[in-house]
């Protein structure tokens, strides 16, 4: 089943309208410059008043044109999106409690299984490999370490490079 | 130090074990991501460039050039033979190059697209060394009010980028500039923007708006529209270019490059309009190429193929002695060196010197690992074709997550570039162009500096941005290039209605 959303140029130029008077209401108590230099808010408020304007040609031009930009939004469409977002979102909320190992493990199986790849045997080898490999890449070679779970971590279990590598 | 005294210096850093090994590297990831169908070179440098934090500036150059220069060649490969661009840049090599393989003829395509992406890429590094320093000693005169012209102009060019809405366009570059004064104000250290949240005060990491945007926007594309891949029919063996091709192809190579690299350099131009722009004018200037343009002819590969290769050294003329990107991928590059507390501009070559010419040396070199390993392996490269991306998309979507976190190790900038992937994906949807926004994010906080700076110097007269010819020059310039883009528009659109 097929959903039609009519207007969405006119509903985006009306956000765009919309995010620009939310910048000069944020801006008001922002520090004036001193003498006659422009202050805080100045640039953001033209940044935001420029955009007002091209938002309202947009409107315009579409009222003009007598013809709704639409989107012809499936179910199937709609799930295609939503399950990659859910899972992106979930990984990131879950990683501080379960880490970036189990984390990433996680997201890794459930969205290849989505995708296609069925078969554990497959995806679980590729998702711990995948995770184990960037888990030592960031954290001894580039120094940058990844999340630890607060609740279970299993890079408390892997070993550390000069064990599996010889490198400090 | 006399320019060869610092091309040697670069070269000390360049042709060190693990400089080479990271060319190499970023050269093989370039061509492996090249070759998948809608891969782009800017997501592969937005997703991969964390990898290059815990490195010195110098190396993580090396790996990020190197993935820039393979991926923009290998866009070719699957362009030729199932004709679809690897990267946009490749979409004027489908003309010629797709019409060879349905002869029988991938191999001598390929081959074609091998020497003139390296002539392409390797004649615009030698302009880019000869050149850069140049602009860069006249640059580092340069006060507030030039800075601020150029900002101005670099930002005019968002409407030369905008496809096919130049206000959609100019929407979306603003909407970067809105982004990019989130955080301290760079003059009175104020908190704009922040509501409160102490992490922002810090501003928004425009590399993790640019992972958002570029990879995770992709992402999400990609599963609504269906991860299938093509299958590729064709099995091919000489991908070794005979003396006839070559002697073919030279004249076209040589003024393809050149003109190439100079439309690289034009701020936000990139690959593709650059392989356009070349494929257009050797159809127009070539004997007899009006005629078999289109239709399998090799000087058509070689052209666009010579051009957006081109492009890439161009593209660093402005990125390195301007601070002012020349595409999505310098734009990444410029972000990845102040990740190292390096700002690009004329004074990265007084403070600097090693880092650049290592640039050079290192980027030339780049070029010739590509020719070795596209001639050599072509064959492997074009069976990544049709490589799942059930497999692929997941992976991509952790590197990104993971090149978010890694900047500043830091939840904010996850949360960042998952909206900016939110936000990418409606634009994207919308007709709305992520380019402009890309350059809106740099170049709004110099304009914002230097006006401010400029005003405060001239005591809030305007005087300052036209009592002086440089910059009154640079402003007509902006006028100019905002300009002729609505001219054109508007005469195509008088053209069709009459």
């Amino acid at each position: 089943m097929a959903i039609d959303i009519r207007h969405t140029d006119k509903v985006g130029a009306a956000l765009l309208v919309a995010l620009s008077a939310g910048v000069f209401v944020a801006s008001r108590d922002f520090p004036s410059g001193f003498g006659e230099t422009p202050g805080a808010a100045f640039f953001p408020r033209v940044i935001a008043a420029t955009i007002a304007l091209l938002a309202a040609v947009l409107l315009v031009r579409s009222v003009v044109a007598r013809d709704p930009r639409t989107h012809s939004v499936g179910t199937e469409a709609v799930v295609r999106f939503a399950v990659p977002a859910g899972f992106l979102l979930a990984y990131v909320l879950v990683m501080p409690a379960v880490g970036f190992v189990l984390g990433t493990l996680g997201f890794l199986v459930g969205l290849m299984w989505y995708s296609g790849v069925r078969r554990l045997r497959t995806s679980v080898p590729l998702g711990v490999a995948i995770a184990v490999v960037l888990h030592y890449v960031f954290r001894a070679f580039l120094r940058v370490p990844l999340p630890e779970g607060s609740v279970v971590s299993l890079s408390e279990f892997l070993p550390s490079l000069p064990l599996v590598l010889g490198v400090a | 130090m006399s320019v060869v005294g610092n091309l040697l210096q670069g070269a000390a850093i360049v042709y060190q074990p693990f400089a080479l090994a990271l060319i190499v590297a970023g050269v093989l990831i370039g061509m492996t991501m090249g070759s998948l169908p809608g891969m782009t070179a800017t997501m592969t440098v937005a997703v991969l460039v964390s990898f290059t934090f815990g490195m010195e500036a110098a190396e993580g150059m090396m790996l990020l050039l190197g993935i820039y220069g393979g991926a923009l060649y290998a866009g070719s490969i699957p362009a030729i033979l199932i004709r679809t661009p690897g990267t946009p840049s490749a979409a004027a090599t489908v003309f010629d190059g797709f019409p060879l393989a349905e002869r029988g003829l991938a191999g001598r395509a390929i081959a074609v697209a091998t020497v003139a992406s390296f002539v392409g890429g390797a004649v615009s590094v030698v302009l880019l060394a000869a050149l850069a320093p140049q602009i860069a000693s006249v640059a580092i005169e340069f006060g507030s009010a030039e800075y601020f012209a150029l900002a101005v102009f670099g930002l005019t060019i968002i409407a030369s980028v905008s496809g096919d809405s130049l206000l959609k366009g100019l929407v979306s570059g603003l909407l970067g500039m809105l982004l990019a004064t989130v955080g301290l104000d760079p003059v009175l250290a104020y908190p704009r923007f922040s509501f409160g949240f102490e992490p922002l005060t810090s501003g928004i990491q425009f590399i993790a708006v640019m992972i958002g945007l570029f990879g995770i926007a992709e992402g999400f594309l990609r599963y609504q529209r269906g991860i299938e891949t093509e299958q590729v029919s064709q099995e091919f063996t000489n991908v070794i270019p005979s003396r006839a091709d070559l002697s073919k192809i030279r004249n076209v190579v040589v003024g393809s490059s050149v003109a190439g690299a100079f439309i690289g350099a034009i701020p936000g131009a990139g690959g593709d309009i650059a392989s356009f722009v070349t494929y257009n004018e050797a159809k127009r200037w070539v004997e007899g190429a009006a005629a078999t343009f289109g239709d399998g002819d090799i000087r058509g590969v070689a052209a666009a193929e010579s051009g957006n290769n081109a492009s890439t050294g161009g593209a660093l003329i402005p990125t390195l002695t301007l601070g002012i990107p020349g595409d999505s991928v310098t734009a990444i590059l410029i972000g990845a060196l102040m990740v190292h507390g390096i700002r690009p501009g004329p004074g990265l070559f007084q403070d600097e010197p090693e880092l650049v010419y290592a640039i050079f040396v290192g980027f030339f070199t780049v070029y010739v690992v590509i020719l070795v390993f596209g001639l050599v392996g072509a064959r492997y490269w074009a069976r990544l074709i049709d490589f799942p991306g059930k497999y692929l998309w997941p992976a991509i979507f952790v590197l990104s997550i993971v090149g978010a976190f890694a900047l500043r190790g830091n939840v904010l900038d996850v949360w960042v570039a998952l909206g900016a992937g939110a936000l990418g994906y409606v634009m994207r949807v919308e007709d709305y162009p992520l380019a402009p926004m890309v350059l809106g994010l740099i170049l709004g906080p110099i304009a914002e500096v230097n006006l401010r700076r400029s005003l405060k110097l001239s005591g809030g007269s305007l005087e300052i941005f036209y009592s002086e010819p440089l910059t009154l020059g640079i402003f007509a310039l902006a006028a100019v290039s905002l300009v002729v883009p609505f001219v054109q528009a508007w005469r195509g659109s008088n053209t069709e209605s009459a």
